[in-house]
């Protein structure tokens, strides 16, 4: 077991103008799960190469338990990764695979037979140890990936996507299982995903990258109700957050009959008089067209549980305003609302520079 | 560079700056001059050194004195201005032209045919005829071509025996197909198609049977009869695979020379003489060492030329090189 | 007759297309079937025919009373066995020096970048189209300064250099489709550079070994020309010499002898094909996609 440290550390590619991951500074606790989550191109599976030194790291340095592996290759950092696409050996029996890293470690006989049939039982692959890869299903295959992992009692997991080639249902399913047994055999884990909800499920603490910088690490919890920045405003929950551009005269911005005046503190941080106002779909009320901010509906999604009308002020159907209505008497398309806040659901940020106002 | 996908592996292996990382670098860099120094070698002691010596020997007056002593001297394009001024050169490299487009026709027309038939066989029949093509391509050239001339023999051939039950020729039963020169042309064409079609049949089924069967119901549904089917789909999907396969026909019969050499040795009276065996006769018969360079010098600027459609084709695919 | 159900193998899948077995493709196969065959049929009809049926004005289409006499003629000719050997010493030199040189070179251009890796692929490709009868000219001069002329390994250095740009060419596709994540997930596991070679990629292009040995087995097995050329007598040729120089005037009429020498050099590669076939046959589609 073992903290897992980035300071400062850069990955530049020869021939690009900026870096993949750049000046990357995250601490990882003893035992947490930590999601490195972000749109494709953001820098996360580059920054997950760098900690499995599949990587090189161009500047700053990693630190796993507090040593400098900066420059160790991968074998001597003691980490195992699960791949996107698995990687498991096309040649090899599944009971091959798993067992492949302690036989390199020329570890007995007698004591890998035993972890292999450990790990096995963990991961119900029992009755399928002497087949090869290309004889198991996807779940299965990502099982393997897993059992490959855990046989060797690591200091780290380096799991890249793992869960992205498998159905959506096995998914969530799976999902599920890596949690709980990541808590269970209480190993760091740098968990890589682009898919937000799986972010918020598996994490401890969630980082958001975007371009190479790190945007914002917290809580799953703290990240959704204090997004740092537009950026993660608009990334984190689905439907997401919906963000309005206003001018605040006087320094105060108005939404659908609601006056929210900006506090000293927040006056002092903004840059300019362009403030956006973030409001999540749940955040906002459909009232009478004349007592709030007067849309209409474009389109209606049913979910059962949660319905979500997507509206459009002035005609302007590009930037729709989602809103979540309750499952009784869903307005039709077309009709014309209100909408109104609620103003504990507020998030306030500075449109020139992205960042949040203080609270 | 995209974070999901893993970025090639040279890029990843040139080291970043600091001393550990670019000791690193040095170190990979050299590996592959390792793994590729051992064949490296070998072609270069017996393929690129005996081109530059061949270009170099044309234009010497190397024979079989030569060999012996060691003694040569340099007579500029002579070797080549006896060729141009020999009718029997020309005559050769004709000879190849025409031969070479008669047997890559054949074989390609044939080869195409059959590749088509096996798509519609039953298992029975389709296992049948694919043995058959096995066993003919697995034949040596040396056992196939003495069997073609036992085949053809004058007085006791099958062959001649088969062509006079037939009737329409007249009785061939004593006719030498190796002094005729025509005949003895036939018998090669014969010999070299039989060889060819098995390698050139299987290829092509094995591209047909990766043909979706989507693209045919979708001609079908638009109303195209079988002929058309096969003229406006198939043969497009398998266009690549046959210009390949024609390409290398080209060049594997511009080379025929053992088929040539024991049915016929270039007979009758140079009759079936093409280029690669006149060559022979010339630097290792007459041991004529440096006009058979010049001659081998000529064949092989004709192949790369012609190969070098099939080159560019490659580098066109955008295959990484 | 597994290999031979193996055979169907590409077409196992869904596949409708044309109708199958119609009266006339049926037809055409057969005949198609009899036309190519016969020409083996005959030289297998011919080998176990004594002398008096092999020359008769009628052909016999079966031995009328079926000897083993060629064959032991064949094997009894001078020098068959010495032959053979040479045959054997230069097939194997050729097919493990072809692989051996063939893998490592392969790695080195599908596994690294380098300066010059283009123009190497481009040489290969160039080099694979030479004739080998216009090398063989130049090819023996340098032999000869270099004294390999009637050696063995001059005649398998030969030959490997006949084999490797191909060889080179279909294992290095190999490699390439070996996804980088293995090979990363093995240094992870702890592999060296060393382990990650002979332990997960060499195996991995173990179908692109097993055709460069069938490619360098049948040309070093099955060469007449180059072998003719180098090597200086008979003690020093190899069996498709040994077969030719039946046609000399001398032996020119002993078509039984011929045929069953024939036979047992045509055999060890017909067999080596139909083991092989389904590699051969996909193999081949692979070829063909790419194509």
């Amino acid at each position: 077991m073992a903290t897992v440290e980035y300071r400062g550390a850069t990955r530049h590619y020869a021939g690009t103008s900026s870096p993949a991951v750049d000046n990357l500074d995250l601490r990882i606790r003893d035992g947490e799960c930590m999601v490195l989550v972000g749109p494709s191109g953001c820098g996360k599976s580059t920054a997950l190469r760098m900690l499995a030194g599949l990587e090189a790291v161009d500047g700053g340095e990693i630190r796993i338990g507090g040593a400098d592996v900066t420059h160790a290759e991968p074998k001597e950092r003691d980490i195992a990764m699960v791949f996107q696409n698995y990687a498991l050996y096309p040649h090899m029996t599944v009971r091959q695979n798993i067992a492949f890293h302690l036989r390199v470690a020329k570890m007995g006989t007698r004591e890998i037979e035993h972890r292999v049939s450990e790990a096995a039982r963990m991961l119900e692959l029992e009755p399928y140890l002497d087949r090869r890869p290309d004889k198991l299903s996807g779940g299965q295959r990502q099982r393997v990936a897993m059992g490959r992992a855990i046989i060797r009692r690591p200091r780290v997991f380096c799991m890249d996507e793992p869960l992205s080639n498998l159905d959506a249902k096995l998914r969530v399913q799976t999902r599920t299982q890596i949690a709980s047994l990541q808590r269970r055999l209480g190993v760091t884990t740098v968990y890589v995903t682009h898919d937000q909800v799986e972010a918020m499920t598996m994490g401890d603490r969630v980082a958001i990258l975007k371009d190479g910088r790190l945007q914002q690490c917290d809580t799953p919890r703290t990240v959704f109700d204090r997004p740092r920045n537009l950026f993660v405003a608009g990334f984190i929950g689905s439907p997401a957050m919906n963000l309005i551009p206003l001018y605040a005269q006087d320094w105060s911005v108005e939404f659908g009959g609601t006056r929210i005046g900006l506090t000293p503190a927040q006056r002092a941080a903004a840059s300019s008089r362009e403030i956006t106002i973030g409001v999540r779909p749940e955040g906002l009320r459909v009232v009478g067209a004349a007592q709030g901010r007067r849309v209409v509906i474009e389109m209606v999604e049913e979910l059962g549980s949660d319905n979500y009308l997507y509206t459009s002020a002035d005609g302007n159907s590009a930037r729709p305003i989602v809103v979540r209505s309750g499952t009784r008497e869903i307005p039709s398309r077309g009709t014309t609302i209100g909408l109104r806040l609620h103003r504990a659901d507020i998030h306030l940020f500075d449109s020139l520079t992205g960042e949040r106002l203080p609270d | 560079m995209t974070a999901t996908t893993a970025p090639s592996p040279g890029v990843r292996r040139q080291g970043g700056p600091g001393p550990r990382a670019s000791q690193r670098k040095r170190r990979r860099s050299l590996a592959p001059l390792w793994l590729l120094s051992p064949a490296g070698l070998v072609m270069l002691t017996v393929t690129i050194a005996p081109i530059v010596f061949l270009v170099y020997t044309s234009f010497t007056d190397y024979n079989q004195r030569s060999l012996f002593t060691g003694k040569y001297s340099l007579v500029g394009v002579e070797q080549y201005t006896d060729l141009a001024a020999d009718p029997e050169f020309w005559q050769s490299l004709l000879r190849t032209l025409w031969f070479t487009a008669a047997m890559v026709i054949g074989s390609v027309i044939v080869g195409t045919g059959v590749a088509q038939l096996l798509t519609r066989l039953g298992v029975v029949l389709r296992q049948v005829v694919t043995v058959v093509l096995i066993f003919v391509w697995a034949m040596p050239t040396v056992a196939s071509s003495l069997v073609w001339k036992w085949l053809f023999q004058p007085g006791y051939g099958v062959v001649n025996w088969l062509l006079t039950q037939v009737g329409v020729f007249g009785d061939l039963t004593n006719t030498d197909w190796s002094t005729h020169p025509g005949l003895a042309y036939v018998s090669i064409w014969l010999l070299i198609v039989w060889q060819a079609v098995p390698f050139i049949a299987l290829t092509l089924y094995a591209a047909l049977t990766q043909m979706p069967v989507e693209l045919q119901e979708a001609a079908r549904i638009d109303g195209a009869g079988e002929w058309r089917t096969w003229w406006s789909i198939t043969l497009p999907y398998i266009r690549p695979t046959m210009l390949l396969v024609t390409l290398m026909s080209v060049i594997w019969d511009f080379n025929v020379f053992n088929q040539i050499w024991l049915v016929s040795a270039g007979g009758p009276d140079s009759a079936t003489s093409t280029l690669g065996i006149f060559a022979y006769r010339t630097a290792f018969v007459s041991f004529r060492i440096g006009q058979g360079a010049a001659l081998s010098v000529i064949t092989t600027v004709i192949l790369v030329a012609l190969s070098a459609i099939y080159i560019r084709r490659l580098l066109r695919s955008g295959e990484d090189l | 007759m597994s290999t031979i159900q193996a055979m169907s193998a590409p077409l196992r899948g869904r596949r409708v297309g044309p109708p199958k077995g119609g009266p006339l493709s049926n037809t055409l196969a057969i005949l198609f079937s009899l036309v190519w065959i016969f020409p083996i049929y005959w030289m297998v009809n011919t080998a176990f025919k004594p002398r008096s049926e092999a020359l008769t004005e009628t052909p016999l289409f079966l031995p009328e009373s079926p000897t083993l006499d060629n064959f032991d003629a064949a094997i009894n000719q001078t020098s068959f066995l010495v032959d053979l050997r040479n045959s054997l010493i230069v097939v194997g030199g050729t097919v493990l020096l072809a692989i051996l040189l063939g893998i490592f070179a392969a790695a080195a251009l599908s596994r690294f970048r380098f300066r010059g890796r283009r123009t190497i692929m481009v040489v290969i490709l160039v080099v694979q189209m030479l004739p080998a009868s216009a090398l063989l000219i130049p090819t023996f001069m340098v032999f000869n300064e270099l004294g390999l002329l009637g050696t063995y390994f001059g005649l398998i250095l030969a030959y490997v250099a006949l084999v490797l740009p191909f060889s080179v060419w279909v294992m290095r596709g190999f490699f390439i489709a070996i996804p980088v994540e293995i090979e990363e997930a093995a240094r992870i596991d702890g592999a060296s550079t060393w382990q990650v070679l002979t332990r997960i990629l060499f195996p991995l292009v173990a179908p692109g070994v097993i055709a460069t040995s069938i490619f360098a087995f049948i040309t070093a097995w099955n060469d007449y020309l180059i072998a003719y050329t180098f090597m200086k007598d008979q003690s020093q040729y190899t069996l498709p010499v040994w077969l030719a120089s039946f046609s000399t005037p001398l032996t020119g009429t002993d078509f039984g002898g011929q045929m069953a020498g024939s036979v047992i050099f045509s055999l060890p590669v017909v067999v080596f094909f139909l083991l092989i076939q389904r590699k051969l046959v996909s193999g081949m589609s692979a070829g063909a996609v790419k194509g």
